[in-house]
Formats: structure tokens, sequence, C-alpha cells
């Protein structure tokens, strides 16, 4: 996986480059939010699933494996 | 982790998934992205919400739609991809964020909830899938969208996609 988890909970994503200048893509923190605050934003019509970084890579793998596949015919 | 409750968290699902597509397709090229405009993406979709009753009473239809236009509107994705894996479609001007766009948003959906008046929640089960000819026209289609002009066609696109893989969540139908 191109994403690495560190010890100190920063994660760094290494296929990914910035053109911005002073940008760290190597420590970013992932947030710890309070349930109180995560309610808030529920919504009456609907939501967003709750997934991990690494399912955002997984859901990503199947669908290029896929596409993958469509692409090579 | 889920989107739109926390800009911090949006900030990372997107950058985690255009790592993610570069990884998996391989790509030889690292993907260069302007954060800037990343950053500006999210800021917008959520504080300039263009639907009545606002980012709180929208469907995640009309969530994704609003990413999805800011997204491809803003082109933070500066790297082009390869014909050699892509073929006719890279030709497109702007591929490469409706691309990403649309990954992000499949990864959205899949999973999602919709809630109706007096029903239980529906989750979507199926993750959006389509030929490959309908995702070559998508990317024609929506090269130059912006959120002001085609919002509401693209919740509408992202719906129909959507019930189509997921008939059981749709809205009873009506002959017209």
């Amino acid at each position: 996986m191109a994403l690495i988890r560190h010890d100190n909970g920063s994660l760094e994503f290494t296929r990914v480059v910035s053109s911005t200048a002073n940008i760290d893509l190597s420590s970013h923190i992932e947030p710890n939010l309070q349930a109180a605050n995560k309610a808030h934003m529920k919504n009456a019509s609907g939501n967003f699933p709750e997934i991990s970084v690494e399912d955002t890579y997984a859901r990503t793998k199947i669908s290029v494996d896929a596409m993958k596949k469509a692409f090579k015919k | 982790m889920a989107f739109f409750q926390n800009q911090s968290e949006d900030l990372i699902q997107v950058i985690a998934t255009i790592d993610a597509f570069a990884e998996y397709w391989e790509l030889e090229e690292d993907i260069t992205f302007d954060h800037d405009r990343i950053s500006s993406v999210i800021r917008g979709m959520w504080a300039d919400f263009p639907a009545n009753g606002g980012l709180s009473a929208a469907s995640v239809f009309k969530k994704a739609a609003n990413f999805f236009c800011y997204f491809v509107g803003e082109r933070p994705i500066i790297t082009t991809f390869p014909e050699e894996i892509f073929g006719e479609i890279v030709k497109i001007h702007n591929h490469q964020n409706v691309m990403i766009g649309f990954q992000i948003v499949a990864n959205m959906l899949d999973g999602a909830t919709i809630n109706r008046a007096g029903q239980e929640p529906i989750v979507l089960q199926t993750p959006l899938r389509m030929s490959k000819h309908s995702y070559c026209d998508l990317i024609d289609a929506c090269h130059s969208i912006t959120s002001q002009a085609h919002f509401m066609m693209v919740a509408l696109l992202l719906e129909q996609i959507t019930y189509r893989n997921n008939p059981d969540a749709s809205d009873e139908l009506i002959m017209l």
C-alpha cells in the first residue's frame, strides 16, 4: 500500500506530490473527533459511510482492478 | 472517517484516493496535485452549498455532486494520465480530474445511507458500476462542469446511476 502509518499516528502518502510549496505530505494527522461533533453533522436526508483511510485504499483497489480488466479488452 | 463530517477528514480522504489511484493503476509517474486547490474544493463544498435547505438538508447525491463539480471545476490534479493504459480518453481535456473525482464519489456512495420520512434508512449495498462505454462518455460529458451550472444535473446523474445498481433504493417509479 502506498500509505504509511507512522508510529506517532501520522499518515504519509507516497505516490502523490504537491505542486504547492511548503506542503508536507508525510505527516498528515488523522483527526480524532468527538462523537458529539460527528453527530452534529449527521443530516436528515442521508449520510456517507464511516470508513477508515485503509478502507479508502481497499475500495479504490477493487474499483481499479475491475477497470483494468475493462481497459485491457 | 466519513465525508462531510470535518474538513480535515475530507482532505485526508481525497489525498488517500489520489494516492491509491496512482498505486493501483501502477502509474509510473507519481500524481502531482495542487494542494491549495484541493483545500479550496473542500472549503467551497462546505461553504457554498447550492441546494435549498443547504448542506444539512441535502441528500448524499447532492453532496456528492457538489464535491464532484467543485473538484472537476477547480482542476487540482495536474498530472495527465498515460495513453498506453487509458487509451483515447486521455485526449479529453481535464480527464484526470473527472476520473479521480468520480473515484472519490464512488467511494463516498458505497455504503451510504438514504433516509426517507416514515421509512427505515436504506443502505446502498452495491458499489457504482457502469460499462466502459458509459464511463468514457461520462469523462467526456463532465470534463468542463462547474458547480454553478451543472450541480443539479450531476446530482440527478449520480442518483440514477446509483439506483440502477441499487434498484430497491429508488423512490417509486411513475409512468411518464
